[in-house]
């Protein structure tokens, strides 16, 4: 085995340059397969830590009907009772009552459809980080009579400015039409376009206030210690509170299921194409060592070399290159993790594509010891088997004839 | 009892379509201690012959016995390790592993018989001697000229003692002088230890040297003249 182990060691510094080609193609495809990594999970985490702090939460509750009707009409039956089943378990981290109604917002200028989410806003603090996105103005401003939150696109669209005067116009609970003027208290945008030209908000009395109900709700948001949970709560509460619809983030979003079920999915058929295009340099690479080498081989197996020596000394080479490239590639992908993990990956100028689809301009690389223990394996075994193609050609090199090639 | 014998020895290619024989009906016998040269001209059957010994190749019929084995009847694995062990080669190219110095590159065949490292450097170093390259341990092939390789080859051939020698055209890539100042230490190796060697030739000045010169022409034996010593 000590031979096996000098000669292969040797044999990869016998062309250097191209021994350094491969090393790079190796130290290239880990650390862009630790970045991809990195940039997938991180865009996957952002885009489910943004809908679930902003609205999402992880689990809801609403009317039995509610989700497919979307009537107004169809409140939460006895609120009293659900808020004594939710005090004081202990994997929720708070919860907020909505009220909810679909209706237009108008200005002077344009109008637009809009869901009007009604909040209270000190139980919307304790499970949501919306204020955080608010970038002028203020958080519904109590000093104001019917303060309402737009997002910057709609204030564009409709021409209206901080103070500025819009008029909702929705179904109150009895069906009639109901218009209200609202002053616009705040200006918000989020990392998603399509949920900020959909969205306004208003203080949830002043909309029960005009759906003619106060104790009108639509929604209780509930957010957890861990996501995790949210499948094993939803399950509880539906047993203790069988009358209304309980349903966790994942059977809410479906598509939020899928992204965070399918990403990582995703990252390995990128990293698949990677390692594909590394084994196809490392199969070439280790053919023309072989081709180069005949006479060499031919003789060592003429000697008394068993082939599957001669197969061994083939891919212990190409592993001894995979295990420099491995470890410089492993530090190299982390060094450029470490640049980006704090300040972010800036896609600025890709911003309104990416809010199209809902994901932040800034991407921070999220990056775990597995990720980078399955990216390692991925790469050592593709080297391995890569040379398995340059050992059997080795071993069928007849001796006679190739030492005398 | 000959310590390689061939008998009724045939290599036929195309033997369905157009036969070409590269060796035909050739018995031989080869005693230990012999330092013999096949000679013949090209496409004589030289090389194939010591393929056929060195059990590199294999008869279309006949018979090649090593010490009363018939090597065809081993399994390749078993082929394989019967060489290791008993069969030093010398090619025509040296075939060096060029990243090896020498010492290394004469070790290489102690160290695949999983030999002890103390006796196998030893070895190594004893046979370097003997080559007359003592100082040349550490050069890698590069570093040394086509004789000095050869000795190396032939030193590295030896190194595990093997029963018997066998060298294909092993001065051919020499110059006169290093051809002759090799056969000089095969002939010395021949009688220091006891080593049977048989290497093929076009080489008059090699041929002088053998004290048993088998002559094939055509695939078949014309003239095996044995000098007196």
């Amino acid at each position: 085995m000590r031979t096996l182990l000098l000669l292969s060691w040797k044999n990869i510094w016998r062309n250097k340059g191209r021994s350094m080609a491969l090393m790079m193609a190796i130290i290239l495809g880990i650390a862009a397969g630790l970045l991809m990594f990195g940039l997938v999970a991180g865009l996957v985490m952002q885009r489910f830590n943004g809908l679930v702090e902003n609205h999402l939460s992880h689990i809801q509750i609403h009317h039995k009907d509610y989700l497919r009707e979307q009537e107004n009409k169809m409140i939460l039956p006895n609120p009293q009772e659900i808020r004594q089943s939710l005090a004081g378990m202990p994997a929720i981290k708070g919860y907020a009552f909505r009220t909810l109604s679909f209706g237009m917002l108008a200005s002077g200028y344009n109008s637009s459809g809009v869901k009007i989410t009604g909040i209270n806003k000190s139980e919307e603090g304790g499970i949501s980080k919306f204020s955080e996105n608010i970038i002028d103005g203020e958080y519904l401003d109590e000093s104001l009579r019917y303060p309402l939150l737009i997002s910057q696109r709609n204030a564009r669209k409709l021409r209206v400015q901080l103070g500025g005067r819009v008029v909702l116009t929705f179904q109150n609970l009895e069906g009639d039409l109901t218009s209200a003027a609202f002053r616009v208290s705040g200006i918000f945008r989020t990392s998603d376009s399509n949920f900020d030209d959909l969205n306004v908000y208003v203080n949830q009395t002043d909309l029960q206030e005009l759906l003619g109900e106060n104790e009108a709700y639509h929604q209780v948001a509930i957010l957890l210690e861990s996501h995790e949970e949210a499948e094993n709560l939803a399950a509880l509460l539906s047993e203790k509170l069988p009358d209304v619809d309980i349903r966790s983030w994942s059977a809410l979003s479906p598509e939020l299921r899928i992204l965070v079920e399918q990403g990582g999915f995703i990252m390995y058929i990128f990293m698949v194409i990677i390692l594909l295009g590394l084994s196809f340099g490392i199969l070439n690479t280790m053919l023309m060592a072989v081709f180069e080498r005949v006479q060499e081989l031919g003789m060592l197996m003429a000697i008394g070399m068993t082939k599957v020596k001669v197969a061994a000394m083939i891919i212990l080479e190409t592993t001894f290159i995979a295990l420099i490239g491995g470890v410089i590639g492993v530090m190299l992908g982390l060094g450029i993790h470490s640049l980006f993990a704090e300040e972010g990956l800036d896609l600025s100028g890709f911003a309104d594509a990416l809010a199209e689809f809902g994901y932040d301009a800034i991407i921070y690389p999220l990056l775990e010891a597995k990720d980078i223990g399955i990216t390692i394996i991925m790469v050592f075994v593709t080297a391995v088997l890569a040379a398995v193609i340059p050992a059997i050609r080795a071993v069928q090199l007849n001796p006679a004839e190739a030492v005398r090639k | 009892m000959p310590i390689i014998q061939t008998k009724q020895l045939f290599k036929i290619y195309n033997e369905d379509t157009i036969p070409v024989y590269a060796l035909r009906d050739l018995s031989l016998d080869f005693e230990e201690g012999e330092f013999t040269t096949i000679v013949g001209p090209s496409g004589s059957g030289k090389t194939t012959l010591l393929n056929m010994i060195g059990g590199l190749d294999t008869p279309t019929r006949g018979e090649v016995l090593i010490d009363g084995t018939n090597i065809a009847s081993l399994r390749k694995g078993d082929l394989i390790d019967f060489r290791l062990r008993n069969i030093g080669f010398v090619f025509q190219s040296y075939n060096l592993i060029p990243v090896l110095t020498a010492l290394e590159n004469v070790s290489l065949i102690m160290e695949l018989q999983n030999q002890d490292p103390k006796s196998t450097r030893e070895r190594a170093l004893q046979v370097l001697d003997e080559v007359g390259l003592s100082d040349k341990l550490h050069s890698k092939p590069s570093e040394l000229s086509g004789g000095q390789q050869q000795r190396v080859a032939v030193a590295r051939a030896l190194a595990s003692r093997p029963k018997f020698v066998l060298a294909d055209e092993p001065t051919a890539n020499l110059d006169s002088k290093s051809a002759m100042n090799l056969l000089d230490i095969m002939a010395k190796l021949n009688v220091e230890e006891s080593m049977t060697f048989i290497f093929s030739t076009h080489d008059q000045r090699v041929i002088e040297r053998a004290r048993r010169v088998v002559t094939l022409v055509d695939g078949a034996l014309h003239e095996d003249l044995v000098k007196s010593k």
